[in-house]
């Protein structure tokens, strides 16, 4: 069963006066609990349509279901409610909110919106979580004080922390060096496996597109060829 | 949620510490000004109020009800000079219940004109008259006076008591200084009356302790030589009683017929040598001085104003609803006016130049608008990322609006308190230095020759209110900025 679709997506960019098309007519079809990887060279789309998939971008033509909706033509409170509950980010740059710790980056989604679980189950979920990204010992710490990796990982959390169905990560290793990169890709596959939670990745890197359940080759906006 | 937003808006602004110090700075700077000049006004507009209820008008001002703009001194308008100022109806009936409110600490009536002051037929100046009851004056406003020369009118006196100010006017064009016992003449003039002219004694010159300009030409005058000038003699209008021959002149048609008889009208002289004065004084009959005359056609309840003394200031609002409801239950038209429409324009200056002072604060708070929203804009445009992230994962607008509704009104409480804490440190030491004034203009605006100004909670409140709109109004923008960009765009952004 599919919980993403795209179908004849297009995106074109407008550069003053000149159109870019960032994605030209693609139509793809991921299925729950799949780890997926969206490759291809800078410039072949792969962060636009993560972006359309994550309901911060619209498509210039084309549609976007999520578990079975037609994304375009939500207004932006229920864009915002779709992200909130069905969708998790993953930044390449990880994108913390410096004046939080840990623990409190992790658990920021969880006090947007209505309550989605009670406190006790909420403590319990937020201890697994950190201690399944191995970060028990840096819960205090400031985003500033932490690594690259380590940095990763709370975004890993943060995007799980509300039990989302779809994680969206925009080339989560780039800013890593290779072993962490490594490491950071295994923890999502490891994530993916326990919860069952869909992850689709782009990246360029051929050792962490091997890791990956499904491969989308991109190329100048296209689909090369489905997986 | 709002902890979350709390914590977050505080810890960012202890995270921006160079913005926060510049726009808190400019917002402290901006409330030690609004602090300290509203404390200096409400200490300056309570000292001119307290100055004029306690020596000029009372705390309420009764009259009689009239269109326009009427003051102590008179009607303030162009049409001063057109039409009488109202008697205050039912004035015996009104003293008597005034003076039975356990309210009442002293009622005082008055009578208001103006005249010219011709002294020995040399010098003239204008002169504004108060027609006052001595006791009645004197037990409302004790000791508001500085005699110069002589005395205090006595009750049932005629006379005048000269302000300083107009003796000073006349001297100047005398080859002598004015005495108490000289006679002034006093010459009044209007549309509606004509002209009046009567002669009264000085007896005394004096000074009022605090004054203005206005008051420097005021001069207390025994009130029927007022009512005289003023027109206010004749109250009411009777039937004459016409002998046959009177009667019959108003009835003759032609201008001959006038002449025609001559010996009914014309009196008596004496036949031999040519009319000296006796004879005039016989045609204007035997001689009559005011006391014995005026009460024939003088009103003794004549009165322009009753001046009203309060034992304490919060019967204010009852002693207005008391009197107005007075007149209702008589059917006059009466009306209560409170210190600062008696006092007139002289007052109205200090308010005038606390309108003034809240214009520049508003051009303050616009300049201090633009700063603090660039300042907040630069800042934001550095955030953007943060709140573009916030937005992506499931944050709506309005917690954007909130997050930055609290920064907002958090730096602004915070830069508040330190500008009213050093705001009361400076009004502290200038209560106790003194601002003395520089000139006759500040004392009217102080209400005093030296003003001790106290901080005033009133001032605070507002000041922090309008450091707060400052705050938020300044928040808008930056805020729209962040609503209007893209959460894709604004998670790249650098």
């Amino acid at each position: 069963m599919s919980i993403v679709e795209l179908r004849d997506v297009h995106k074109v960019y407008q550069l003053g006066k000149t159109q870019v098309p960032a994605v030209r007519g693609v139509s793809l079809q991921i299925d729950v609990g799949d780890f997926v990887s969206i490759t291809g060279p800078s410039g072949s789309g792969k962060s636009t349509i993560l972006n359309m998939i994550g309901c911060i971008d619209t498509p210039t033509q084309g549609e976007v279901y999520i578990q079975g909706q037609c994304t375009s033509g939500l207004k932006d409170r229920q864009l915002t409610v779709l992200r909130h509950r069905t969708l998790g980010f993953i930044f390449q740059s990880f994108n913390l909110i410096p004046v939080l710790n840990v623990l409190e980056n992790i658990e920021f989604p969880l006090l947007l919106g209505k309550p989605i679980m009670d406190s006790g189950a909420k403590k319990d979920w937020l201890e697994y979580l950190v201690e399944a990204v191995g970060l028990h010992e840096h819960i205090r710490h400031r985003p500033s004080e932490l690594s690259g990796g380590q940095r990763q990982r709370v975004a890993i959390a943060r995007a799980l922390v509300t039990k989302p169905h779809i994680v969206l990560a925009d080339e989560p290793t780039a800013n890593l060096d290779s072993k962490t990169g490594q490491s950071i890709v295994e923890l999502m596959h490891k994530m993916n496996e326990e919860l069952n939670t869909t992850f689709i990745f782009s990246t360029h890197d051929p050792s962490i597109v091997s890791m990956a359940h499904h491969v989308i080759p991109l190329l100048d906006g296209q689909v090369v060829s489905q997986p | 949620m709002n902890t979350l937003i709390a914590t977050i808006a505080w810890r960012s602004l202890r995270e921006h510490r160079a913005k926060t110090v510049i726009v808190g700075t400019l917002l402290a700077i901006g409330m030690l000004v609004l602090v300290v000049g509203n404390s200096l006004m409400d200490s300056a507009a309570q000292g001119i109020e307290r100055l004029y209820i306690q020596n000029f008008t009372g705390h309420l001002m009764i009259s009689g009800a009239a269109p326009g703009r009427l003051t102590m001194f008179g009607y303030q308008d162009m049409t001063a000079m057109d039409r009488a100022i109202p008697l205050v109806p039912a004035y015996a009936e009104l003293l008597d219940f005034l003076h039975d409110q356990p309210y009442t600490a002293a009622a005082s009536p008055q009578g208001t004109g103006f005249a010219l002051a011709e002294a020995r037929g040399d010098a003239r100046t204008p002169v504004s008259l108060f027609g006052i009851e001595p006791a009645a004056y004197q037990d409302a406003f004790p000791n508001n006076i500085r005699l110069t020369a002589g005395r205090f009118l006595e009750p049932g006196e005629t006379g005048v008591l000269l302000s300083a100010t107009a003796a000073e006017f006349l001297n100047e064009r005398l080859e002598a200084p004015l005495e108490t016992g000289d006679k002034l003449l006093l010459t009044s003039l209007s549309t509606i009356g004509g002209m009046r002219i009567r002669e009264v004694p000085v007896v005394g010159m004096y000074a009022f302790h605090h004054s203005n300009p206005q008051l420097d030409m005021v001069s207390l005058v025994d009130i029927t030589t007022l009512r005289a000038l003023s027109g206010m003699a004749l109250t009411r209008v009777e039937p004459g009683e016409l002998s046959p021959e009177q009667q019959r002149v108003f009835e003759i048609q032609e201008v001959d017929e006038l002449f025609a008889q001559t010996d009914d009208f014309l009196v008596d002289v004496a036949e031999e040598g040519a009319a000296g004065e006796q004879d005039f004084l016989a045609i204007l009959g035997p001689d009559t001085d005011a006391e014995s005359a005026l009460p024939d056609w003088q009103d003794p309840a004549a009165w322009h104003f009753v001046l009203l003394r309060l034992t304490d200031e919060r019967y204010l609002y009852q002693a207005r609803a008391d009197i107005d409801a007075f007149f209702d239950a008589r059917n006059v038209s009466g009306k209560v006016a409170d210190w600062r429409q008696a006092a007139g324009p002289m007052a109205d200056v200090s308010f005038g130049v606390r309108w003034a002072f809240n214009a520049v604060v508003l051009v303050i708070a616009v300049v201090a608008v633009i700063i603090i929203m660039n300042t907040l804009v630069i800042s934001v445009t550095q955030r953007l990322s943060e709140f573009g992230t916030m937005r992506a994962i499931g944050a709506q607008k309005g917690f954007i609006r909130r997050m930055m509704l609290w920064e907002a009104l958090l730096l602004s409480v915070i830069s508040g308190a330190v500008g009213i804490a050093a705001g009361g440190v400076l009004l502290t030491l200038l209560r106790s230095q003194g601002i003395q004034a520089p000139n006759m203009f500040f004392e009217i605006i102080f209400g005093g020759s030296v003003l001790h100004p106290t901080l005033s909670w009133a001032s605070v409140a507002v000041s922090l209110a309008l450091l707060v709109a400052v705050a938020v109004v300044s928040s808008l923008y930056p805020t729209a900025i962040i609503l209007n960009t893209p959460p894709v765009k604004a998670i790249h952004s650098e």
